[in-house]
């Protein structure tokens, strides 16, 4: 589906905030990038969208070159939503908020109508049609300004930062919406984060440093590089190093580290 | 002195209705010594009621006294060196940095509460150094340095103040785990070192059990519990106060149910991993 190859950017010039990152995205899977803040992550997401041009190498996107001929035909494939859910809510109302794009679009008004209803109902936002923004918590925020990506119907969705804001209870929505999609609907999903515990989730991770990728592989891979992700900012989640500390130390007895990663495989 | 709360409410005016975000509120917070977290769901009036710690918001019934300054003042008195010892962090407070250099933006607080250029400067210097900004950013624009660096530079404006109390709101949020570590690490230092009261507002029972010592618990506008962290973790009815358990606690209870562990609570990682060393089992 997304074909990353030799990318690399600079802002300035001479410092390249990304370095030769190459990788694949299969339809239909779930990928997390991480890192810490400035590895260069979110200069990634911008890329693929096209909101920045590439210093050297190119992304392909479902067979084609990301570039500025194809540009529009590439954003009817892939969405994304940001970080900060109060900067991207343009709409007075949310149903305005997800008719956005489509008015863009000039799709007519029947239709509009239907897919912002069918969208509102799959984001769980039906009730709040008529609710104004500052009305909304933030993870209700979030789940409007997905909607309104869906509404696009793109195939792939990334999702920058798009918890980082947001309490426990809104992240918790945001990931299960987040399984529904990439389960349910067969969306594509790319989410950028440096959250560990909710990447446990996805298929796939990839971890940038300082915009290199300095590792790729499932989530039970790259958890056990505990050392490389500390050099890289990223800490495993709590239970997780509890688990692998236990695993080192002779002390603690077989049955309890047993216990401690049935904790972590059901969380 | 400290802050007190004697029966304070706050109302909200909106258009169609009124609303109590503050009810009934009693509250007294030590001078030093104090490190509190206050927890409680989004609207339950957690960053209302910090902002009467310094007079941004003043009750509309019932008195505040911070530090001898009584709130609502008895008649038209400035309040505003209030700002000056009780430090409030706001959420996302590197939205609000402005200036054209990192140490100018530092610098901004001390020289509005009458420091001399030179004054500021140490002021600012001496707090950049608390918050690990390199002397080597600070003449650095503060919108070209990372998130967690941003955070940094926006505590060391307040830290540049001087406040007796350091109030926080939701100051870790958004930050990565490192970012998030270093933070805190900061605070728990100004509170055991300097004697600092800190209070805090968190979402985030990890950090709430590894460093606060008493928690203050808030749902629709009222104080629900007020006591030590032990106190409210291992609440008969911990469960009417609808909050997760911190991992710590989750884990241990699981190695209990599981495989009959003796369950003791234990609130930080250093002490969870030497009692599952220490303890008798099998």
């Amino acid at each position: 589906m997304i074909k990353v190859k030799d990318l690399s950017f600079s802002y300035n010039g001479h410092d390249e905030a990304l370095k030769n990152v190459t990788f694949d995205i299969k339809k239909g899977s779930w990928i997390s990038i991480l890192g810490h803040n400035g590895s260069g992550k979110s200069t990634l997401s911008k890329l693929m969208v096209g909101l920045l041009t590439p210093s050297k190498g190119h992304i392909e996107i479902d067979g084609l070159l990301l570039n500025d001929e194809n540009l529009l035909e590439i954003r009817k494939k892939i969405g994304i939503v940001f970080q900060n859910p109060d900067n991207q809510f343009v709409g007075v109302t949310v149903k305005h908020d997800i008719a956005f794009g489509l008015e863009n679009q000039r799709v007519p008004h029947n239709e509009m109508k239907e897919k912002i209803n069918y969208y509102a109902n799959l984001v769980g936002m039906q009730d709040f049609l008529n609710k104004e923004p500052h009305q909304l918590s933030g993870g209700q925020k979030q789940r409007v300004a997905i909607a309104g990506a869906l509404a696009m119907e793109q195939d792939v969705l990334i999702l920058d930062e798009a918890t980082s804001m947001l309490d426990p209870e809104g992240t918790l929505e945001i990931v299960n919406l987040i399984k529904k999609l990439n389960q349910t609907y067969h969306k594509t999903i790319i989410t950028i984060t440096h959250d560990l515990s909710f990447a446990t989730q996805s298929d796939e991770l990839i971890v940038l440093k300082g915009g290199e990728m300095i590792l790729k592989g499932t989530p039970k891979e790259v958890f056990k590089e505990e050392d490389v992700l500390k050099s890289s900012h990223l800490e495993l989640p709590f239970e997780l190093s509890v688990y692998n500390e236990a695993l080192k130390d002779e002390k603690i007895s077989k049955k309890v580290v047993e216990a401690l990663w049935a904790f972590n495989s059901k969380m | 002195m400290g802050i007190q709360f004697k029966d304070v409410s706050y109302m909200y005016q909106g258009i169609k209705e009124n609303y109590d975000a503050l009810s009934h509120i009693n509250l007294n917070i030590e001078e030093d010594g104090e490190f509190i977290a206050i927890i409680g769901h989004t609207g339950s009036g957690k960053s209302t009621l910090v902002q009467h710690m310094n007079a941004l918001l003043l009750p509309t019934s019932g008195k505040v006294n911070v530090l001898g300054q009584e709130l609502p003042p008895q008649k038209k008195e400035k309040i505003n060196h209030l700002r000056q010892k009780v430090g409030l962090v706001f959420q996302f407070p590197e939205y609000q940095l402005f200036e054209e250099t990192i140490l100018k933006d530092i610098m901004f607080g001390p020289k509005n509460f009458k420091s001399t250029e030179v004054e500021a400067m140490e002021k600012a210097k001496k707090a950049a150094t608390i918050v690990g900004i390199d002397p080597e950013l600070y003449e650095q624009s503060p919108f070209r340095i990372s998130g967690g660096q941003m955070r940094r530079v926006a505590v060391a404006g307040i830290l540049a103040m001087e406040p007796k109390i350091l109030v926080l709101d939701e100051p870790t949020r958004g930050l990565d785990p490192k970012g998030r570590k270093d933070l805190m690490k900061i605070f728990k230092d100004l509170h055991e070192i300097e004697h600092k009261s800190i209070v805090l507002i968190s979402h985030d029972m990890d950090i709430v059990s590894e460093y606060a010592k008493r928690v203050i618990v808030m749902d629709r506008g009222k104080i629900v519990f007020d006591g030590k962290k032990e106190a409210l973790f291992e609440h008969p009815d911990f469960d009417k106060f609808h909050l997760e358990l911190p991992t710590s606690l989750k884990i241990l209870k699981h190695l209990e149910k599981e495989i009959g562990l003796p369950y003791q609570p234990k609130y930080d990682f250093k002490s969870l991993l030497s009692y599952l060393k220490e303890v008798d089992y099998e």
